[in-house]
C-alpha cells in the first residue's frame, strides 16, 4: 500500500497547482509554437519534441486566468496514448506528500473548477491544488 | 545422409522437462505454427476451389502437399493428435490425387471440418504447447469411412497409424534418420551440449514416407506445377509487424532529416558537398518507397478467405452464392487491411444471409437461382475504395423505417420526413437489425453501426444504395493514409501550411492589375473565371479567422491554388506559393481532430510545425459543399407534395419586385454583364452579339409580367444558356448568389416557367426552368 504519492507541482500567478508525476513524461523550458487557427482558445499551439508534434494546452487559459505575456514552461504529460504540454509560469518541485494529507476540494468552489481540482493538501502556509489530468484535457472544438 | 536440424531437436525435446531449457524450441513452435496458419488458408481456398471444379489437378496437388506438409511438421514436433487426423485427411486426398476415388460435397465438408479441426489444434498448442486431449475419433473415422464408397465401419484401418507401408498409397518412400531411428531402437541415448546423458522415450512407431524436407521441397514443387496458384511461400520471408512499424518511423524521421540538410545545403556553395546531399535524397527517396511497399499488402488476402466463408454460409442458409471478386491486387497498408478485416466480413455474411433471398424466392422473382455478391477494390483520388454488392432483395425504406420506430430509435415526425437515403442509414443505428430471426450468423444489431466506427476510425467513409427487389450495394471510401506525401507549401499570414498534392490541380498567378477582369463578385462570393469554368474563390486567411486580414494585398499579384475538394473545385487564394516537398504525415492529437479544415500537421525541414490543408475541410467551412439546409420547420404545410432532390447548385436572382428567384446552375453556362447599348433588335426580338454569334435575349422581367428595375449603370445582367452550340440569353435585374444544397421541391404551385418553389435561406424562392422559358418566348430560335 502506497503511503507517499509523489506530486509535480507549478505555480500560475500565485497559485500553487499539483499533479501525479505518474502522468508526466518530462518538464522543459519554454518551446516555439505554431499556432492553431480555428481551436478552443485553450490551445496555445503545437510543439516539436524530438519530432513529435505535441499539443500544448494553455493552463491559464484553460483555468480562468488572464492572458500573460511571460514565455512559458512545459510539462509534458502523457494522456490516451499521446503527449499533451500544459503550459504554465513555472516548475515547482516533485514533492513527497504522505496518502493521508490529502483532502477533497471544499464545497463551494465554483463550478468548473470543482470539476478540475482532484483534492488539495496543505504544504506548510500553502494550499497545494491537484488538478485532474483527464478532466483538464476535456475540451470542445 | 540427409541430416534435419529440427529433427535432432524434436528428439532432444522428448526427453521429459527438456523443454523450456532448449534455446530456439519455442521459435520452432512458433514458425511451424505460422506456417500452417498460411497452409490452412490456402486449404480453404483449395477446397472451394475444388468444389466448383472438380478435375483441377493443379489444386488438388497443392491441397495435398499443404496437409501433407502439416502432417510432417506435426510428426517431427510430436503432437500425435494432429499428425494423426492430417494423416487420415493425407490417405483421402492421395486416393483422389491418384484418381480412385470421385469428389463430394460431402468430402468436401469433412475435408474443410478437419481444416476446422487443425485449426483449433494449432490454436490449442500455441496456448498450452501441446494438442489437446480429443482424439478426434469421430472425425477420423469419417475421413477413413469416405476412403471407400461403401462404408467399412470398423475396419482394422482405424487403428491406421501403425499399418506398414504398403497400404499406404504414398509414392516411394526415402529412408531418413528417422526410420533407422525407428527401427532400430525404442531407446536412444542422446548426449546434449553439456554432455550429459537424455533418456529418450519410444518414439513414435509411425513411418515417414517422404522425408518433410518442409524447406527444400516447397520451392521444388512450386516450381514443377507451373500453374500453382502463387504460392506465398515463394522466395518470401515472414516479418514482426512491429519490425516494419520501426523501419517505417525511422525512415520517416530520415526523411525529414534530409529535407533538413536539403534546405542547408542550398545556402552552402561547397559543390562537393550540394553533390553528396543529392545522392543523399535519390537514396532517401528510394528507400522510402521500398519501405512503403513492404507495408503493403493486396487486399486479396483479406478476400481469400471470404470464399469459404460465403460457401459455408450459404449452405447452411440454403442458398445458391457466387462470389465474384474485383481488384484484389489492389494494395492497402497492413494497418488498413486489419482494420477493415471484420467490416468486410460482416457485411459480406449479411449479404448472404440478409441480402439474398432463397433459390425459390429469386426464381419467383424472375431472377436466377443463383445470386452474386460482388466485390470490388480500387484506387482513385488517394483513396481505396471498396464495393459490395449483392444483387438480393434491396433494402426497403419503409421496413427500415417501421422496424426503427419500433424501437423506439426514431420518432414518428422524423420517419416521415425521412428521404430514402436517410431510411437506408437508420441501419448504422446501434441496436438496429430487421431480420426476422436474429441467426447466430448476423442480424445480432450490433453489427453495422460497429462496422462503420471501425472505417471512420481510419477516417473512411461508408455508404449505402440500394433498389428494393434488385439490388445493395456499400461503398466504402478508405483514404490511403500512407505518412509520407508530396504535399506543395504555401504561407498565409506568415505562417506555412501545406496542402496535399493529391488535392491539388494547379497553381493560378494573377496580376494584380487583371483581378477585375478575371474575378467577379456575386454578391459578397468572390468567383474566379478559369477558362470556362467558374471557380469558387476561398481566401485561406479568411477561413482560418485570422486576425490582420487584408485581402487587398499588398501583393503585386493574387496566388490562387486550385483544389479539388470531394467532386468540387475550388480556388483558394494564400500569400505566397513556397514549393513543393515531401512531408511526413503526422496525426494530430485527439483535441484538434475534429477541426475540419486539417488532415494533420508535419515537421518542416527547420523543426518548425506546419498544419496540412484538408480541402474538403475547408471547403465545406467556406459553404461551398453540401450546406444542409434546415427547412423552415414552421411551415409544416402537410399537404405540400414534397420531393427530395439530390445536391443541386442554384444561382439566385431578382428581377423586378421579386427579390428571391432560382435557377439550377448546371443550365448556365455563363454569366454576363453587358451595355444595355450594346442590345439590338432584329423585328422585335432583342439580340446581343455574342462570342461571333448572334444571341437572342429574353428578358425575364416581360415573362414573368413584372416591372424591370431600372439599373443605373445601364448595365445589363444576363445568363447565358447553351443548348447545343447555341446560347440563349436571359436578361435579369440582380445576380445574388450561388448555393448549394439539397432543396425540397413543391410541385404544386407550380406556373408556366417554373419548376417548383422551395426555401433557400428562409425565403421562398421560385426555381426557374429555364429551358421551358426559352421554349415559350423564342420557341423559333429555340427548338432547332
Amino acid at each position: 500500500m502506497e503511503t507517499i504519492r509523489k506530486i509535480c507541482t507549478f505555480h500560475i500567478d500565485n497559485f500553487f497547482f499539483g499533479i501525479d508525476v505518474e502522468h508526466i513524461q518530462e518538464v522543459i523550458r519554454y518551446q516555439e509554437m505554431a499556432h492553431v487557427p480555428l481551436a478552443n482558445a485553450v490551445i496555445g499551439g503545437l510543439i516539436n519534441i524530438r519530432g513529435q508534434i505535441v499539443t500544448a494546452l494553455n493552463m491559464r487559459e484553460r483555468l480562468g486566468f488572464i492572458s500573460s505575456d511571460k514565455q512559458p514552461m512545459n510539462i509534458i504529460v502523457r494522456w490516451q496514448d499521446s503527449l499533451v504540454s500544459l503550459l504554465v509560469d513555472n516548475i515547482g518541485d516533485v514533492i513527497d506528500i504522505p496518502i493521508d494529507e490529502f483532502r477533497t476540494a471544499p464545497e463551494n468552489v465554483k463550478g468548473n473548477f470543482q470539476l478540475l481540482l482532484k483534492e488539495i493538501c496543505q504544504i506548510d502556509e500553502d494550499l497545494l491544488l491537484i488538478l485532474d489530468v483527464d478532466e483538464l484535457l476535456k475540451i470542445d472544438n | 545422409m540427409y541430416v534435419d536440424y529440427k529433427s535432432i531437436l524434436v528428439i532432444i525435446r522428448h526427453g521429459a522437462g527438456m523443454n523450456d531449457e532448449i534455446d530456439g524450441y519455442d521459435e520452432i513452435i512458433k514458425e511451424f505454427l505460422a506456417e500452417c496458419s498460411e497452409h490452412l488458408d490456402l486449404l480453404d481456398k483449395g477446397f472451394v476451389i475444388m468444389e466448383q471444379n472438380t478435375s483441377d489437378r493443379s489444386t488438388l496437388a497443392e491441397i495435398f502437399r499443404s496437409i501433407h506438409t502439416i502432417k510432417g511438421g506435426a510428426g517431427m514436433l510430436a503432437f500425435p493428435r494432429l499428425e494423426k487426423v492430417t494423416h487420415a485427411a493425407e490417405s483421402l486426398l492421395a486416393l483422389l490425387r491418384d484418381g480412385k476415388l470421385e469428389l463430394t460435397t460431402e468430402i468436401i465438408t469433412c475435408l474443410l471440418k478437419t481444416v476446422d479441426v487443425v485449426r483449433e489444434m494449432l490454436e490449442l498448442i500455441d496456448k498450452t504447447g501441446a494438442d489437446g486431449t480429443d482424439e478426434q475419433q469421430q472425425l477420423i473415422q469419417q475421413l477413413l469411412d469416405l476412403q471407400s464408397p461403401a462404408p467399412q465401419k470398423g475396419s482394422t484401418k482405424s487403428k491406421k497409424t501403425k499399418t506398414k507401408a504398403g497400404t499406404d498409397k504414398e509414392t516411394t518412400p526415402e529412408p531418413t534418420i528417422f526410420n533407422e531411428v525407428e527401427d532400430n531402437a525404442s531407446e536412444i541415448t542422446i548426449f546434449d551440449e553439456n554432455k550429459d546423458k537424455i533418456k529418450m522415450p519410444p518414439f513414435i512407431k509411425e513411418p515417414l514416407k517422404e522425408p518433410v524436407q518442409v524447406e527444400k521441397t516447397q520451392p521444388n514443387d512450386t516450381s514443377v506445377d507451373s500453374k500453382s496458384t502463387g504460392s506465398t511461400l515463394d522466395a518470401s520471408i515472414r516479418i514482426n509487424v512491429v519490425l516494419l512499424d520501426k523501419l517505417m518511423n525511422l525512415v520517416g524521421e530520415l526523411v525529414l532529416s534530409r529535407n533538413q540538410i536539403l534546405q542547408s545545403t542550398y545556402a552552402a556553395s561547397d559543390s562537393a558537398f550540394v553533390a553528396i546531399t543529392q545522392r543523399l535524397n535519390l537514396i532517401t527517396s528510394e528507400l522510402q518507397e521500398g519501405v512503403m511497399k513492404t507495408r503493403m499488402q493486396p487486399i486479396g488476402t483479406v478476400w481469400s478467405k471470404f470464399t469459404r466463408i460465403v460457401r459455408d454460409l450459404a449452405v447452411s442458409c440454403k442458398k445458391q452464392v457466387k462470389l465474384e471478386l474485383y481488384g484484389k491486387e489492389t494494395e492497402l497498408d497492413k494497418t488498413l487491411i486489419e482494420a477493415i478485416k471484420d467490416p468486410l466480413t460482416h457485411i459480406v455474411r449479411n449479404s448472404v444471409d440478409h441480402g439474398l433471398e432463397l433459390p425459390e424466392q429469386r426464381l419467383l422473382a424472375g431472377k436466377a437461382a443463383e445470386g452474386i455478391i460482388t466485390l470490388k477494390a480500387y484506387h482513385e483520388g488517394g483513396y481505396v475504395h471498396i464495393e459490395i454488392n449483392d444483387d438480393g432483395a434491396g433494402l426497403s425504406a419503409e421496413k427500415l423505417k417501421a422496424k426503427a420506430l419500433q424501437k423506439g430509435l426514431i420518432s414518428l415526425a422524423h420517419a416521415e420526413q425521412m428521404s430514402e437515403r436517410e431510411a437506408f442509414n437508420l441501419i448504422f443505428l446501434p441496436g438496429f437489425s430487421t431480420a426476422e430471426q436474429v441467426t447466430n450468423i448476423s442480424g445480432r444489431g450490433v453489427g453495422m453501426d460497429v462496422v462503420r466506427t471501425n472505417i471512420e476510425n481510419i477516417n473512411g467513409t461508408i455508404e449505402l444504395h440500394s433498389k428494393q427487389g434488385e439490388y445493395t450495394t456499400i461503398k466504402i471510401k478508405i483514404p490511403l493514409t500512407l505518412a509520407i506525401i508530396p504535399a506543395l507549401i504555401i504561407t498565409c499570414q506568415k505562417s506555412r501550411y501545406a496542402i496535399p498534392q493529391v488535392n491539388l490541380l494547379e497553381l493560378v498567378r494573377l496580376d494584380i492589375n487583371n483581378i477585375d477582369k478575371h474575378i467577379k463578385y456575386i454578391k459578397d462570393a468572390p468567383v474566379y473565371k478559369l477558362r470556362d469554368k467558374l471557380l469558387p474563390l476561398i481566401y485561406l486567411s479568411r477561413e482560418l479567422e485570422l486576425k490582420n486580414v487584408d485581402v487587398t494585398a499588398a501583393n503585386d499579384c493574387l496566388n490562387i491554388v486550385v483544389l479539388q475538394a470531394g467532386k468540387s473545385e475550388l480556388g483558394l487564394v494564400v500569400d505566397s506559393i513556397n514549393d513543393t516537398q515531401e512531408i511526413v504525415v503526422k496525426p494530430l492529437n485527439k483535441l484538434l481532430k475534429n477541426i475540419p479544415t486539417y488532415a494533420g500537421a508535419t515537421i518542416m525541414g527547420d523543426g518548425t510545425i506546419s498544419l496540412i490543408l484538408d480541402a474538403v475541410g475547408i471547403a465545406k467551412k467556406a459553404g461551398l459543399l453540401g450546406r444542409s439546409l434546415e427547412l423552415n420547420k414552421k411551415s409544416s404545410d402537410t399537404a405540400v407534395v414534397e420531393e427530395l432532390l439530390e445536391k443541386q447548385m442554384l444561382l439566385l436572382l431578382s428581377v423586378g419586385p421579386i427579390p428571391s428567384l432560382a435557377v439550377p446552375l448546371d443550365k448556365v453556362e455563363r454569366i454576363e454583364e453587358c451595355d444595355a447599348e450594346n442590345i439590338e433588335l432584329i423585328g422585335s426580338q432583342e439580340v446581343l452579339q455574342y462570342r461571333n454569334a448572334i444571341m437572342p435575349l429574353v428578358r425575364l422581367s416581360k415573362f414573368l409580367n413584372v416591372e424591370q428595375a431600372i439599373n443605373t449603370d445601364s448595365t445589363v445582367q444576363i445568363i447565358v444558356h447553351t443548348k447545343g452550340s447555341h446560347n440563349y440569353g436571359l436578361v435579369v435585374d440582380k445576380i445574388n448568389d450561388i448555393v448549394e444544397g439539397s432543396f425540397r421541391f413543391d410541385k404544386h404551385l407550380k406556373r408556366p416557367g417554373v419548376m417548383g418553389v422551395s426555401v433557400v435561406e428562409d425565403k421562398v424562392t421560385e426555381v426557374l426552368d429555364i429551358e421551358a422559358i426559352m421554349q415559350e418566348v423564342i420557341p423559333l430560335y429555340y427548338s432547332d
